[in-house]
């Protein structure tokens, strides 16, 4: 469960990004998967089971997705998935659970969000500073503080 | 109480024993209740999550209830909207299988308002409405009590909200503001809530004068609004008198504040 869920995905190219927004949103996600084009509703069952994000910004083959308070979806889930759509997230950020309910953390850090990056396949804990010098402000601006 | 699976069920659900009203073996019946489906998730559970939208359409569809352990639960309310029952028979054996004190006012208390908003699109619309008059609500308001053994419960809704309801309803459909909405239904029902409409904060909200001022302009208007329109203005003129002299029993309560 996470209270907040961020991730920069890179997609196979435009076109495959823009499906998964579509198939990602509330407002544009089928109801059924016969509303699907057959060579679709693989992806579509796939996304069906995640969360609808609080945003989605596409540029280019790239995702910006966010998801607020998504329960039953943190970061694992979101590896697991984005392994199955044989995709990789850029970087991911995850503040793991609601600060506000009395779960305590360890240290400031931790309560402002933990970032992943892919490194050699895996992905691997990093400070905020290492994305926000790598990614264009575009992106970066869009982290909650 | 759980399954064979150990997952939380829902001991004494009424949806189990109203399963007949879903036609699941008719192919024809599923395929319009999907395509219903997709119109009204534009308008239902607008901020829920996809699970819990999920669930809503299978319940719809099927009349399958998801556990609520798996974050599925629907709203009373809802649940009994999204119910078909085709008459009102069905409705008042729905609602006589539904127990809980709480439940049962919810659903009196904000049934009409509740179908306005999340199934505007629905061609069943004025038909559960109707059917929920005939087999639940009544046409004239009356207290309700309910005895669970251990006390005694009122579950009618409050005469208050139901006259402040009705007004702010009237006007959203002679606004054109909503193409159908129960005011036209009830008029006799909030005629009758009104001598009983006691919460002197709350009676400043109940907008006669703008209800039948905008009654006015439409009656003077004939052929320009929908037979609807037309309807709710002219009972609500017809019965102007009836409206001013069962609103004026408990005029005083007005005085005080």
């Amino acid at each position: 469960m996470a209270y907040q869920l961020a991730a920069w995905i890179q997609c196979n190219d435009q076109q495959q990004a823009e499906l998964i927004k579509q198939l990602l949103e509330r407002d544009t996600r089928p109801c059924f998967v016969e509303d699907v084009p057959a060579h679709h509703q693989a992806l579509f069952e796939l996304l069906d089971q995640i969360e609808y994000p609080a945003e989605t910004t596409l540029d280019q083959d790239r995702l910006w997705l966010f998801w607020y308070m998504a329960d039953y979806f943190g970061f694992d889930e979101l590896t697991t998935l984005l392994d199955r759509l044989e995709l990789t997230a850029l970087f991911i950020f995850e503040v793991p659970d609601d600060p506000l309910v009395g779960d305590s953390y360890e240290d400031e850090d931790e309560a402002s969000g933990r970032f992943w990056m892919l490194d050699k396949g895996v992905y691997v804990r990093v400070n905020r500073t290492t994305v926000t010098d790598k990614f264009p402000d575009s992106i970066v601006e869009r982290l909650p503080e | 109480m759980t399954d064979k699976n150990g997952e939380y069920k829902s001991p004494k659900s009424p949806y189990e024993n109203m399963k007949y009203l879903w036609k699941v073996d008719d192919e024809d019946w599923v395929a319009e209740r999907k395509e219903q489906w997709r119109q009204l998730t534009k308008t239902i559970c607008k901020s829920c999550s996809a699970k819990r939208l999920k669930a809503h359409g299978k319940f719809f569809i099927t009349g399958e209830e998801t556990p609520v352990t798996q974050d599925g639960s629907i709203d009373t309310v809802t649940k009994f909207i999204l119910t078909p029952f085709t008459n009102s028979t069905e409705a008042n054996e729905l609602y006589q299988l539904i127990t809980h004190p709480q439940a049962k006012s919810r659903i009196l208390s904000e049934f009409m308002a509740h179908i306005s908003r999340i199934a505007p699109e629905m061609p069943w619309l004025r038909a559960h409405v109707l059917n929920f008059i005939e087999g639940v609500l009544g046409n004239e308001y009356q207290l309700i009590k309910i005895n669970t053994g251990r006390r005694e419960h009122i579950i009618s809704p409050d005469p208050t909200a139901v006259c402040e309801g009705f007004t702010k309803a009237a006007l959203k459909l002679m606004q054109n503001e909503q193409t159908y909405n129960y005011s036209v239904d009830t008029v006799s029902y909030f005629i009758s809530a009104l001598p009983y409409a006691d919460r002197p904060k709350f009676r400043k909200y109940i907008r006669l004068q703008g209800m039948l001022d905008e009654a006015d302009k439409i009656m003077q208007k004939p052929g320009v609004h929908s037979e609807l329109v037309q309807d709710l203005a002219r009972q609500l003129k017809e019965r102007e008198d009836e409206i001013w002299k069962n609103w004026k029993t408990l005029e005083h309560l007005d005085q005080s504040q």
